[in-house]
Protein backbone atom coordinates (compact mmCIF):
# COMPACT_ATOMS: atom_id res chain seq x y z
CA UNK A 1 0.00 0.00 0.00
CA UNK A 2 1.38 3.14 -0.61
CA UNK A 3 2.55 6.24 1.79
CA UNK A 4 -0.69 8.20 0.19
CA UNK A 5 -3.36 5.78 0.49
CA UNK A 6 -2.67 4.73 4.40
CA UNK A 7 -1.92 8.51 5.24
CA UNK A 8 -6.05 8.81 3.08
CA UNK A 9 -6.99 5.77 5.63
CA UNK A 10 -5.69 7.43 8.86
CA UNK A 11 -8.24 10.46 7.93
CA UNK A 12 -11.37 8.85 6.96
CA UNK A 13 -10.56 6.53 10.17
CA UNK A 14 -9.92 9.88 12.32
CA UNK A 15 -13.23 11.47 11.11
CA UNK A 16 -14.93 8.17 11.80
CA UNK A 17 -13.49 8.20 15.14
CA UNK A 18 -14.68 11.60 15.87
CA UNK A 19 -18.04 10.68 14.92
CA UNK A 20 -18.15 7.70 17.75
CA UNK A 21 -17.30 10.55 20.01
CA UNK A 22 -19.93 12.84 19.16
CA UNK A 23 -21.86 10.00 18.97
CA UNK A 24 -21.32 7.85 22.72
CA UNK A 25 -21.31 11.94 24.15
CA UNK A 26 -24.89 12.53 22.75
CA UNK A 27 -25.77 8.99 24.37
CA UNK A 28 -24.55 10.56 27.82
CA UNK A 29 -26.62 14.00 27.68
CA UNK A 30 -29.98 12.02 26.13
CA UNK A 31 -29.21 9.44 29.09
CA UNK A 32 -29.33 12.51 31.71
CA UNK A 33 -32.28 13.90 29.76
CA UNK A 34 -34.55 10.69 30.20
CA UNK A 35 -33.57 10.58 33.67
CA UNK A 36 -34.04 13.85 34.57
CA UNK A 37 -37.56 13.78 32.81
CA UNK A 38 -38.39 10.35 34.68
CA UNK A 39 -37.85 12.43 38.22
CA UNK A 40 -40.37 14.39 36.86
CA UNK A 41 -42.68 12.50 35.70
CA UNK A 42 -42.38 10.38 38.90
CA UNK A 43 -42.66 12.63 41.60
CA UNK A 44 -44.42 15.76 39.84
CA UNK A 45 -46.70 14.80 37.22
CA UNK A 46 -47.09 11.25 39.12
CA UNK A 47 -47.08 9.32 35.75
CA UNK A 48 -43.94 7.31 35.97
CA UNK A 49 -42.26 5.86 32.81
CA UNK A 50 -42.21 2.03 31.27
CA UNK A 51 -39.84 3.35 28.83
CA UNK A 52 -37.20 5.47 30.74
CA UNK A 53 -35.38 2.57 32.01
CA UNK A 54 -35.06 0.00 28.75
CA UNK A 55 -34.13 3.41 26.74
CA UNK A 56 -31.38 4.70 29.25
CA UNK A 57 -29.78 0.77 29.07
CA UNK A 58 -29.97 0.93 25.04
CA UNK A 59 -28.20 4.45 25.36
CA UNK A 60 -25.68 3.07 27.73
CA UNK A 61 -24.84 0.69 25.42
CA UNK A 62 -24.48 3.38 22.75
CA UNK A 63 -22.29 5.37 25.14
CA UNK A 64 -20.08 2.33 25.90
CA UNK A 65 -19.84 0.46 22.46
CA UNK A 66 -18.33 3.71 20.92
CA UNK A 67 -16.64 4.73 23.45
CA UNK A 68 -14.66 1.55 23.44
CA UNK A 69 -14.36 2.02 19.40
CA UNK A 70 -12.66 5.97 20.04
CA UNK A 71 -10.44 3.74 22.44
CA UNK A 72 -9.41 1.62 19.95
CA UNK A 73 -8.53 4.56 17.18
CA UNK A 74 -6.47 5.86 20.23
CA UNK A 75 -4.93 2.84 20.93
CA UNK A 76 -5.89 3.18 24.60
CA UNK A 77 -7.09 -0.10 25.09
CA UNK A 78 -5.01 -3.01 26.98
CA UNK A 79 -1.59 -2.87 24.96
CA UNK A 80 0.48 -4.50 27.60
CA UNK A 81 3.37 -1.82 27.76
CA UNK A 82 5.23 -2.82 30.57
CA UNK A 83 5.24 -6.32 29.17
CA UNK A 84 6.86 -4.59 25.81
CA UNK A 85 9.24 -2.63 27.33
CA UNK A 86 10.92 -5.64 28.90
CA UNK A 87 12.05 -6.92 25.25
CA UNK A 88 14.21 -5.03 23.29
CA UNK A 89 13.34 -2.76 19.88
CA UNK A 90 13.48 -5.68 17.35
CA UNK A 91 10.87 -8.16 18.94
CA UNK A 92 9.29 -5.10 20.88
CA UNK A 93 7.87 -3.87 17.07
CA UNK A 94 6.80 -7.59 16.41
CA UNK A 95 4.91 -8.32 19.76
CA UNK A 96 2.85 -5.30 19.38
CA UNK A 97 2.30 -6.45 15.98
CA UNK A 98 0.31 -9.55 17.82
CA UNK A 99 -1.28 -7.31 20.04
CA UNK A 100 -2.96 -5.29 17.56
CA UNK A 101 -3.70 -8.61 15.36
CA UNK A 102 -5.40 -10.10 18.90
CA UNK A 103 -7.15 -6.44 19.47
CA UNK A 104 -8.50 -6.69 16.16
CA UNK A 105 -9.30 -10.21 16.63
CA UNK A 106 -11.40 -10.04 19.54
CA UNK A 107 -13.14 -6.66 17.82
CA UNK A 108 -14.28 -8.73 15.23
CA UNK A 109 -15.58 -12.08 17.23
CA UNK A 110 -17.46 -9.52 19.49
CA UNK A 111 -19.32 -7.98 16.74
CA UNK A 112 -20.43 -10.68 14.65
CA UNK A 113 -21.18 -12.26 18.10
CA UNK A 114 -23.15 -9.35 19.11
CA UNK A 115 -24.97 -8.99 14.85
CA UNK A 116 -26.24 -12.76 15.77
CA UNK A 117 -27.47 -11.73 19.16
CA UNK A 118 -29.13 -8.52 17.72
CA UNK A 119 -31.12 -10.60 14.48
CA UNK A 120 -31.93 -13.55 17.26
CA UNK A 121 -33.98 -10.85 19.29
CA UNK A 122 -35.49 -8.73 16.35
CA UNK A 123 -38.74 -10.24 16.38
CA UNK A 124 -39.25 -10.14 19.93
CA UNK A 125 -40.51 -6.68 21.60
CA UNK A 126 -39.16 -5.34 24.34
CA UNK A 127 -41.47 -4.41 27.68
CA UNK A 128 -41.96 -1.28 28.46
CA UNK A 129 -40.57 0.54 25.01
CA UNK A 130 -41.81 -0.16 21.46
CA UNK A 131 -38.27 -1.90 20.26
CA UNK A 132 -36.63 -5.25 19.66
CA UNK A 133 -34.93 -6.79 22.68
CA UNK A 134 -32.03 -7.23 19.72
CA UNK A 135 -31.84 -3.45 19.37
CA UNK A 136 -29.92 -3.57 22.01
CA UNK A 137 -26.59 -5.41 20.84
CA UNK A 138 -26.69 -3.53 17.67
CA UNK A 139 -24.24 -0.71 18.90
CA UNK A 140 -22.03 -3.54 20.39
CA UNK A 141 -22.24 -5.11 17.18
CA UNK A 142 -21.56 -1.85 15.21
CA UNK A 143 -18.93 -0.26 17.19
CA UNK A 144 -16.85 -3.13 17.18
CA UNK A 145 -17.31 -3.55 13.63
CA UNK A 146 -15.52 -0.30 13.52
CA UNK A 147 -13.20 -1.03 16.23
CA UNK A 148 -12.14 -3.89 13.75
CA UNK A 149 -11.49 -1.61 10.86
CA UNK A 150 -9.33 1.36 13.14
CA UNK A 151 -6.85 -1.19 14.55
CA UNK A 152 -6.65 -2.50 10.89
CA UNK A 153 -5.51 0.72 10.19
CA UNK A 154 -3.47 1.38 12.96
CA UNK A 155 -1.81 -2.05 11.64
CA UNK A 156 -1.44 -0.48 8.48
CA UNK A 157 0.02 2.57 9.38
CA UNK A 158 2.25 1.01 11.74
CA UNK A 159 3.77 -1.78 8.79
CA UNK A 160 4.08 1.91 6.68
CA UNK A 161 6.28 3.41 9.39
CA UNK A 162 8.51 0.63 9.92
CA UNK A 163 9.00 -0.04 6.12
CA UNK A 164 10.20 3.70 5.46
CA UNK B 1 18.52 -47.80 34.27
CA UNK B 2 17.66 -45.03 36.15
CA UNK B 3 16.73 -43.21 32.80
CA UNK B 4 14.61 -45.76 31.92
CA UNK B 5 12.83 -45.64 35.18
CA UNK B 6 12.50 -41.86 34.37
CA UNK B 7 11.01 -42.39 30.84
CA UNK B 8 8.69 -44.90 32.37
CA UNK B 9 7.56 -42.92 35.60
CA UNK B 10 6.94 -40.12 33.27
CA UNK B 11 4.75 -42.49 30.58
CA UNK B 12 2.59 -43.08 33.60
CA UNK B 13 2.64 -39.75 35.08
CA UNK B 14 1.35 -38.66 31.33
CA UNK B 15 -1.24 -41.64 31.19
CA UNK B 16 -2.91 -40.48 34.12
CA UNK B 17 -3.20 -37.10 33.69
CA UNK B 18 -4.77 -37.93 30.71
CA UNK B 19 -6.94 -40.47 32.10
CA UNK B 20 -7.67 -37.57 34.58
CA UNK B 21 -8.63 -35.04 31.91
CA UNK B 22 -10.88 -37.85 30.23
CA UNK B 23 -13.28 -38.10 33.61
CA UNK B 24 -13.11 -34.61 33.87
CA UNK B 25 -14.30 -33.84 30.01
CA UNK B 26 -17.20 -36.58 30.60
CA UNK B 27 -18.74 -34.77 33.72
CA UNK B 28 -20.63 -31.93 33.35
CA UNK B 29 -21.36 -29.10 36.03
CA UNK B 30 -24.81 -27.23 34.75
CA UNK B 31 -25.53 -23.77 36.27
CA UNK B 32 -28.26 -22.45 37.54
CA UNK B 33 -29.59 -18.86 38.81
CA UNK B 34 -32.44 -17.51 40.91
CA UNK B 35 -33.14 -14.35 42.65
CA UNK B 36 -34.64 -15.75 45.46
CA UNK B 37 -32.59 -16.53 48.47
CA UNK B 38 -31.22 -20.57 49.62
CA UNK B 39 -34.21 -21.64 51.62
CA UNK B 40 -37.23 -20.41 48.64
CA UNK B 41 -38.96 -22.92 47.60
CA UNK B 42 -37.53 -22.77 43.79
CA UNK B 43 -34.21 -22.22 44.95
CA UNK B 44 -34.87 -25.90 47.37
CA UNK B 45 -36.25 -27.81 44.14
CA UNK B 46 -34.52 -26.88 42.30
CA UNK B 47 -31.29 -28.07 45.10
CA UNK B 48 -33.02 -31.42 45.01
CA UNK B 49 -33.30 -31.87 41.22
CA UNK B 50 -29.06 -31.35 41.97
CA UNK B 51 -28.87 -33.94 44.32
CA UNK B 52 -30.61 -36.45 42.87
CA UNK B 53 -29.08 -35.59 39.37
CA UNK B 54 -25.40 -36.63 41.02
CA UNK B 55 -26.68 -39.65 42.59
CA UNK B 56 -28.74 -40.89 39.69
CA UNK B 57 -26.10 -40.20 36.99
CA UNK B 58 -23.17 -41.20 39.13
CA UNK B 59 -22.04 -37.73 39.48
CA UNK B 60 -21.22 -37.45 35.81
CA UNK B 61 -24.48 -34.69 35.40
CA UNK B 62 -23.82 -31.58 38.33
CA UNK B 63 -25.82 -29.07 38.83
CA UNK B 64 -24.07 -25.46 40.55
CA UNK B 65 -26.28 -23.14 41.79
CA UNK B 66 -26.46 -19.29 42.26
CA UNK B 67 -28.80 -18.26 44.30
CA UNK B 68 -30.25 -14.83 45.84
CA UNK B 69 -30.43 -12.81 42.21
CA UNK B 70 -25.87 -13.58 41.78
CA UNK B 71 -25.96 -13.90 38.24
CA UNK B 72 -28.03 -10.92 38.22
CA UNK B 73 -31.84 -9.79 37.27
CA UNK B 74 -34.44 -12.25 35.99
CA UNK B 75 -34.55 -10.86 32.21
CA UNK B 76 -30.20 -10.88 32.32
CA UNK B 77 -30.57 -14.25 33.37
CA UNK B 78 -32.89 -15.82 30.85
CA UNK B 79 -30.42 -13.83 28.25
CA UNK B 80 -27.63 -15.51 29.30
CA UNK B 81 -29.85 -19.31 29.64
CA UNK B 82 -31.17 -18.29 25.72
CA UNK B 83 -26.99 -17.80 24.44
CA UNK B 84 -26.14 -20.69 27.03
CA UNK B 85 -23.83 -18.66 28.93
CA UNK B 86 -25.89 -20.44 31.82
CA UNK B 87 -27.77 -23.61 31.72
CA UNK B 88 -30.99 -23.21 34.09
CA UNK B 89 -32.72 -20.37 35.47
CA UNK B 90 -35.83 -19.94 37.41
CA UNK B 91 -38.09 -17.34 35.67
CA UNK B 92 -41.29 -15.36 36.63
CA UNK B 93 -43.36 -16.60 33.49
CA UNK B 94 -44.67 -12.95 33.01
CA UNK B 95 -40.79 -11.90 31.99
CA UNK B 96 -41.52 -13.99 29.25
CA UNK B 97 -44.55 -12.81 27.89
CA UNK B 98 -43.30 -10.71 24.78
CA UNK B 99 -40.88 -13.40 23.92
CA UNK B 100 -43.38 -16.66 24.05
CA UNK B 101 -46.67 -15.41 23.67
CA UNK B 102 -48.42 -18.73 25.26
CA UNK B 103 -47.11 -17.09 28.50
CA UNK B 104 -49.52 -14.55 28.74
CA UNK B 105 -52.33 -16.87 29.81
CA UNK B 106 -49.91 -17.29 32.81
CA UNK B 107 -50.33 -13.59 33.59
CA UNK B 108 -53.98 -12.74 32.70
CA UNK B 109 -56.00 -11.92 35.84
CA UNK B 110 -58.71 -13.92 37.40
CA UNK B 111 -58.09 -16.84 34.85
CA UNK B 112 -56.86 -19.05 37.69
CA UNK B 113 -59.99 -19.91 40.03
CA UNK B 114 -57.80 -21.08 43.20
CA UNK B 115 -54.28 -23.20 43.88
CA UNK B 116 -56.11 -26.40 43.54
CA UNK B 117 -57.57 -25.14 39.95
CA UNK B 118 -54.36 -24.17 38.93
CA UNK B 119 -51.85 -27.21 40.16
CA UNK B 120 -54.30 -28.98 38.44
CA UNK B 121 -53.99 -26.97 34.86
CA UNK B 122 -50.58 -27.02 35.20
CA UNK B 123 -50.20 -30.79 35.47
CA UNK B 124 -52.55 -31.28 32.69
CA UNK B 125 -52.20 -31.09 29.00
CA UNK B 126 -52.05 -27.28 29.63
CA UNK B 127 -48.84 -27.49 31.49
CA UNK B 128 -47.44 -29.61 28.66
CA UNK B 129 -48.41 -27.11 26.02
CA UNK B 130 -47.00 -23.55 27.89
CA UNK B 131 -43.86 -26.28 28.41
CA UNK B 132 -43.26 -27.06 24.77
CA UNK B 133 -43.99 -23.45 23.40
CA UNK B 134 -40.66 -22.27 25.24
CA UNK B 135 -38.95 -23.87 22.54
CA UNK B 136 -39.62 -20.96 19.98
CA UNK B 137 -37.37 -18.90 22.42
CA UNK B 138 -34.08 -21.81 22.45
CA UNK B 139 -35.46 -22.56 26.15
CA UNK B 140 -36.41 -25.99 27.53
CA UNK B 141 -39.06 -25.77 30.26
CA UNK B 142 -38.29 -28.45 32.84
CA UNK B 143 -40.71 -27.17 35.30
CA UNK B 144 -43.52 -24.80 36.17
CA UNK B 145 -43.88 -23.71 39.98
CA UNK B 146 -46.74 -22.32 40.73
CA UNK B 147 -46.88 -19.41 43.15
CA UNK B 148 -49.46 -18.88 44.67
CA UNK B 149 -51.94 -16.10 44.34
CA UNK B 150 -50.39 -12.21 43.87
CA UNK B 151 -51.70 -9.81 46.15
CA UNK B 152 -51.15 -5.82 46.74
CA UNK B 153 -49.17 -4.52 49.41
CA UNK B 154 -48.97 -0.41 50.35
CA UNK B 155 -48.84 1.87 52.88
CA UNK B 156 -52.63 1.56 53.15
CA UNK B 157 -55.38 -0.42 52.45
CA UNK B 158 -56.16 -1.11 48.74
CA UNK B 159 -60.42 -2.75 49.10
CA UNK B 160 -60.65 -1.96 45.13
CA UNK B 161 -59.65 -0.58 42.17
CA UNK B 162 -60.82 2.99 43.31
CA UNK B 163 -58.16 2.86 46.14
CA UNK B 164 -55.63 2.17 43.64
CA UNK B 165 -56.18 5.14 41.61
CA UNK B 166 -52.85 7.25 41.18
CA UNK B 167 -50.87 5.14 43.79
CA UNK B 168 -47.56 4.33 42.10
CA UNK B 169 -47.28 0.41 42.55
CA UNK B 170 -43.92 -1.62 41.58
CA UNK B 171 -44.86 -4.30 38.52
CA UNK B 172 -42.56 -6.66 37.06
CA UNK B 173 -40.72 -5.33 33.90
CA UNK B 174 -44.05 -6.86 32.07
CA UNK B 175 -46.09 -5.21 29.22
CA UNK B 176 -48.99 -7.28 30.53
CA UNK B 177 -48.28 -6.27 34.11
CA UNK B 178 -48.18 -2.83 33.04
CA UNK B 179 -50.94 -2.87 31.12
CA UNK B 180 -53.23 -4.37 33.76
CA UNK B 181 -52.66 -2.11 36.36
CA UNK B 182 -53.02 0.96 33.85
CA UNK B 183 -56.54 -0.90 33.44
CA UNK B 184 -56.79 -0.47 37.38
CA UNK B 185 -56.16 3.17 37.75
CA UNK B 186 -52.64 2.95 39.02
CA UNK B 187 -49.71 4.21 38.07
CA UNK B 188 -47.78 1.39 37.16
CA UNK B 189 -43.79 1.42 37.85
CA UNK B 190 -41.54 -1.53 36.22
CA UNK B 191 -39.00 -2.22 38.71
CA UNK B 192 -36.87 -5.59 39.11
CA UNK B 193 -37.62 -7.06 42.38
CA UNK B 194 -34.00 -6.50 44.08
CA UNK B 195 -34.69 -2.66 43.63
CA UNK B 196 -38.16 -2.72 45.26
CA UNK B 197 -37.22 -2.33 48.85
CA UNK B 198 -34.88 0.34 49.25
CA UNK B 199 -38.02 1.75 46.54
CA UNK B 200 -40.60 1.57 48.97
CA UNK B 201 -38.91 2.58 51.87
CA UNK B 202 -37.79 5.84 49.76
CA UNK B 203 -41.08 6.20 48.81
CA UNK B 204 -39.87 5.98 45.51
CA UNK B 205 -43.55 3.75 44.59
CA UNK B 206 -46.22 3.66 47.15
CA UNK B 207 -46.46 0.02 47.01
CA UNK B 208 -46.22 -3.00 45.02
CA UNK B 209 -47.97 -6.58 44.19
CA UNK B 210 -46.62 -10.19 44.70
CA UNK B 211 -47.33 -13.45 46.16
CA UNK B 212 -47.47 -13.75 49.97
CA UNK B 213 -43.89 -16.04 50.37
CA UNK B 214 -41.94 -13.11 48.50
CA UNK B 215 -43.70 -10.46 50.27
CA UNK B 216 -42.58 -12.12 53.51
CA UNK B 217 -38.92 -13.52 52.22
CA UNK B 218 -38.34 -9.78 50.67
CA UNK B 219 -38.68 -8.55 53.85
CA UNK B 220 -41.29 -5.53 52.03
CA UNK B 221 -43.71 -6.23 54.81
CA UNK B 222 -41.23 -4.30 57.06
CA UNK B 223 -41.88 -1.10 54.86
CA UNK B 224 -45.55 -1.51 53.36
CA UNK B 225 -47.55 -2.85 56.04
CA UNK B 226 -51.00 -3.58 54.90
CA UNK B 227 -51.57 -6.73 52.44
CA UNK B 228 -54.59 -6.69 50.58
CA UNK B 229 -55.94 -10.08 49.48
CA UNK B 230 -57.12 -9.07 45.71
CA UNK B 231 -55.37 -12.24 44.31
CA UNK B 232 -55.84 -10.58 40.97
CA UNK B 233 -53.23 -13.38 38.99
CA UNK B 234 -51.16 -16.55 39.87
CA UNK B 235 -48.64 -16.09 37.35
CA UNK B 236 -46.64 -19.13 38.28
CA UNK B 237 -42.34 -19.15 37.79
CA UNK B 238 -40.78 -21.43 35.29
CA UNK B 239 -37.83 -23.84 35.67
CA UNK B 240 -36.04 -23.50 32.11
CA UNK B 241 -32.92 -24.94 30.46
CA UNK B 242 -30.73 -23.90 27.57
CA UNK B 243 -31.79 -25.71 24.46
CA UNK B 244 -28.43 -25.75 22.78
CA UNK B 245 -27.34 -27.83 26.38
CA UNK B 246 -30.10 -29.57 26.12
CA UNK B 247 -29.51 -30.82 22.59
CA UNK B 248 -25.09 -31.64 23.50
CA UNK B 249 -27.13 -33.75 26.58
CA UNK B 250 -27.17 -37.78 25.84
CA UNK B 251 -30.93 -39.20 25.50
CA UNK B 252 -30.10 -40.81 29.10
CA UNK B 253 -29.52 -37.78 30.22
CA UNK B 254 -32.18 -35.93 28.61
CA UNK B 255 -34.67 -37.93 29.94
CA UNK B 256 -33.13 -38.38 33.96
CA UNK B 257 -33.26 -34.43 34.16
CA UNK B 258 -37.06 -33.79 32.16
CA UNK B 259 -38.44 -36.17 35.47
CA UNK B 260 -36.28 -34.88 37.44
CA UNK B 261 -37.69 -31.53 36.53
CA UNK B 262 -41.32 -33.04 36.93
CA UNK B 263 -40.55 -34.82 40.10
CA UNK B 264 -39.53 -31.18 41.75
CA UNK B 265 -43.12 -29.90 41.05
CA UNK B 266 -43.90 -31.70 44.19
CA UNK B 267 -40.58 -31.08 46.25
CA UNK B 268 -41.77 -27.24 45.56
CA UNK B 269 -45.21 -27.64 46.14
CA UNK B 270 -44.85 -29.23 49.45
CA UNK B 271 -41.64 -26.74 50.57
CA UNK B 272 -44.59 -24.43 49.36
CA UNK B 273 -47.22 -25.16 51.71
CA UNK B 274 -44.90 -25.42 54.85
CA UNK B 275 -43.46 -22.20 54.18
CA UNK B 276 -47.30 -20.06 53.09
CA UNK B 277 -47.85 -20.99 56.91
CA UNK B 278 -44.89 -19.65 58.37
CA UNK B 279 -44.79 -16.93 56.47
CA UNK B 280 -48.26 -15.67 57.24
CA UNK B 281 -47.66 -16.44 60.92
CA UNK B 282 -44.33 -14.56 60.44
CA UNK B 283 -46.28 -11.37 59.21
CA UNK B 284 -48.85 -12.07 61.91
CA UNK B 285 -46.41 -11.72 64.05
CA UNK B 286 -44.91 -8.63 62.59
CA UNK B 287 -48.12 -6.74 62.53
CA UNK B 288 -49.36 -6.92 59.29
CA UNK B 289 -52.58 -5.87 58.05
CA UNK B 290 -54.26 -8.62 56.42
CA UNK B 291 -57.29 -6.75 53.96
CA UNK B 292 -60.30 -8.27 52.78
CA UNK B 293 -60.84 -6.95 49.08
CA UNK B 294 -63.43 -6.32 46.70
CA UNK B 295 -63.16 -9.46 44.31
CA UNK B 296 -65.87 -8.54 42.03
CA UNK B 297 -64.98 -4.82 41.39
CA UNK B 298 -61.44 -6.21 40.82
CA UNK B 299 -62.80 -8.76 38.55
CA UNK B 300 -65.14 -6.38 36.59
CA UNK B 301 -62.70 -3.65 36.27
CA UNK B 302 -59.99 -6.37 34.72
CA UNK B 303 -62.63 -7.10 32.36
CA UNK B 304 -61.51 -4.98 29.08
CA UNK B 305 -58.06 -6.31 29.18
CA UNK B 306 -58.93 -9.94 29.49
CA UNK B 307 -61.24 -9.48 26.11
CA UNK B 308 -58.51 -7.82 24.45
CA UNK B 309 -55.79 -10.70 25.02
CA UNK B 310 -58.12 -13.53 25.08
CA UNK B 311 -59.27 -12.78 21.26
CA UNK B 312 -56.37 -14.16 20.17
CA UNK B 313 -56.65 -17.40 19.36
CA UNK B 314 -54.24 -19.34 21.50
CA UNK B 315 -54.82 -17.55 24.09
CA UNK B 316 -58.36 -18.00 23.95
CA UNK B 317 -57.74 -21.79 23.05
CA UNK B 318 -55.92 -22.12 26.56
CA UNK B 319 -58.37 -20.29 28.45
CA UNK B 320 -60.87 -22.81 26.98
CA UNK B 321 -58.76 -25.44 28.44
CA UNK B 322 -58.93 -23.65 32.28
CA UNK B 323 -62.43 -23.16 31.79
CA UNK B 324 -63.15 -26.70 31.18
CA UNK B 325 -60.93 -27.92 34.35
CA UNK B 326 -62.62 -25.33 36.19
CA UNK B 327 -66.13 -27.32 35.71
Amino acid sequence: MSAVSAEANETFAARIARLCDAIAMLALIVIAAVQLWQVIARYLLNQSLAWSEPLSSLLLSILMSFAAASAVYESRHFRFSWLLDQFPKTYRTWLDRVINLTISGACLAISIKAATWAMDGIAVKQAGIALPVGSNYVPLALAMLLAFLFSLVRLLAKQQETGR
Amino acid sequence: MRRRQLVVGAGSALALASSVAIAKTETRTLTAADVHPATYPTVTAVAWIAEKLQQSSNGTLRIKQYHSGQLGRESDTVDLVRLSALDITRVFAGGLNNAVPETKILSLPFVFRSVPHQRACLDGEFGQRILESLQTYQLKGLAIYDAGARNFYAHKAIRGPSDLKGLKIRVPVSDMFIELLTELGANPTPLAYGAVYSALETKLIDGAENNLRSYHSSRHFETAKVLSMSAHTYTPDLLVLSLKTWNQLGSEQQRLLEDLGRQSVAVMRTSWDQGDTQARNALEAAKVQFQETDADAFSAACQPLLQRYLSQSTLRDLNQMLVRAAQ
